[in-house]
């Protein structure tokens, strides 16, 4: 089932009430070390790719199936680099919707030639980075996540839990 | 796992229908090699303490409030062993509820203090078991899990893109 129809049908019931879902996302690397963004429509900032994951869906066909509605291309995910969630982690949209995001990070690498281009109504522009020149309007928290993506750590992220 | 006010809220509005579910499972080790197992009511059969992210949660303390709800121990989450999910995590419980579950499993080891015991209604047995001496009445999937929190790899398995 793919998500949009299980949050159509699960909002016709619960309203705006909290709605927990998982997210992946996906810092694509490509072989010069540059990072994939997307300046979003709906906000003027630049982020890194993902989305909710469907209900059944293996996280990996999930990040994969992100990327390329988002930016045209195949990539391989490689590593899992955090799994975030708490109260950083809820949202609510403007048409009063809240939800909670288990998000799940994954590093990527491109897995065919061709070039990353706007491919929904989602993103405006999509492009490579250098990790030292990553614009301005990004959110910390991605290139937070960047970040780690390029220490090239084998463990994944979590936020121990507070005592 | 009491049945937490997320589900009870949702499920009243829902139903059945299928709802999908952020979940933690722990591999506790402690440092005789052995694991933490507690032998569930609903299913009959061994296995690591598991249950759903709440609202509001890092996965982290997730794992450690079900692993001290059900058992009575503190842990503490070392790393993320796998994030697993798919069709085969689909479940239907014996009430109806249908459930799309993402688990991520962590190893733990635990703190000193306290010996594990059943904590809630959840479990009819709680004890560690030599990690060369599991019992028969496992399921493969928590066998697999217990088996990548022992291997040397760091990094978080997940099935491969299909």
């Amino acid at each position: 089932m793919p998500i949009s129809e299980y949050i159509h049908d699960i909002r016709a019931k619960i309203g705006n009430d909290l709605l927990i879902l998982t997210g992946t996302s996906a810092i694509v690397i490509n072989e010069r070390e540059e990072v994939l963004l997307q300046l979003r429509s709906d906000v003027d900032v630049w982020t890194i790719l993902g989305g909710y994951l469907d209900p059944g869906e293996d996280v990996a066909d999930g990040i994969i199936r992100e990327v390329r509605e988002e930016a045209g291309i195949s990539v391989l995910p490689e590593h899992i680099i955090a799994v975030l969630s708490g109260r950083d982690h809820f949202h609510t949209y403007d048409n009063g919707h809240q939800v909670a995001i288990v998000n799940i990070c994954f590093r990527c690498r491109p897995a065919d030639d061709r070039s990353p281009r706007p491919n929904d109504d989602e993103s405006v522009e999509v492009r490579y980075f250098r990790p030292d020149e990553l614009p301005e309007n990004t959110y910390p928290i991605h290139k937070t996540l960047i970040a780690k993506a390029f220490e090239h750590k084998d463990s994944a992220y979590f936020r121990p839990p507070s005592v | 796992m009491p049945i937490s006010d997320y589900i009870r809220n949702i499920r009243a509005k829902i139903g059945n229908d299928l709802l999908l579910l952020p979940g933690v499972t722990a591999v506790v080790i402690n440092d005789r090699d052995e694991v933490l197992l507690q032998l569930r009511r609903d299913t009959g059969t061994w296995a690591p303490p598991s249950g759903g992210v709440e609202p509001g949660e890092t996965v982290a303390e997730s794992a450690r409030r079900e692993v001290l709800e059900e058992t009575g121990i503190e842990i503490v989450p070392e790393r993320i062993v796998a994030v697993l999910s798919g069709e085969a995590y689909n479940v239907t419980y014996p009430n109806g509820d249908q459930m799309a579950t993402v688990t991520t499993v962590f190893r733990c080891r635990p703190l000193p203090a306290g010996a594990p015991r059943v904590n809630d209604d959840e479990s009819q047995a709680i004890r560690y078991f030599a990690l060369d001496a599991l019992p028969q009445n496992m399921l493969a999937r928590h066998r697999v899990i217990i088996r990548l929190a022992l291997n040397g790899d760091e990094g978080a398995y997940f099935n491969p893109p299909s």
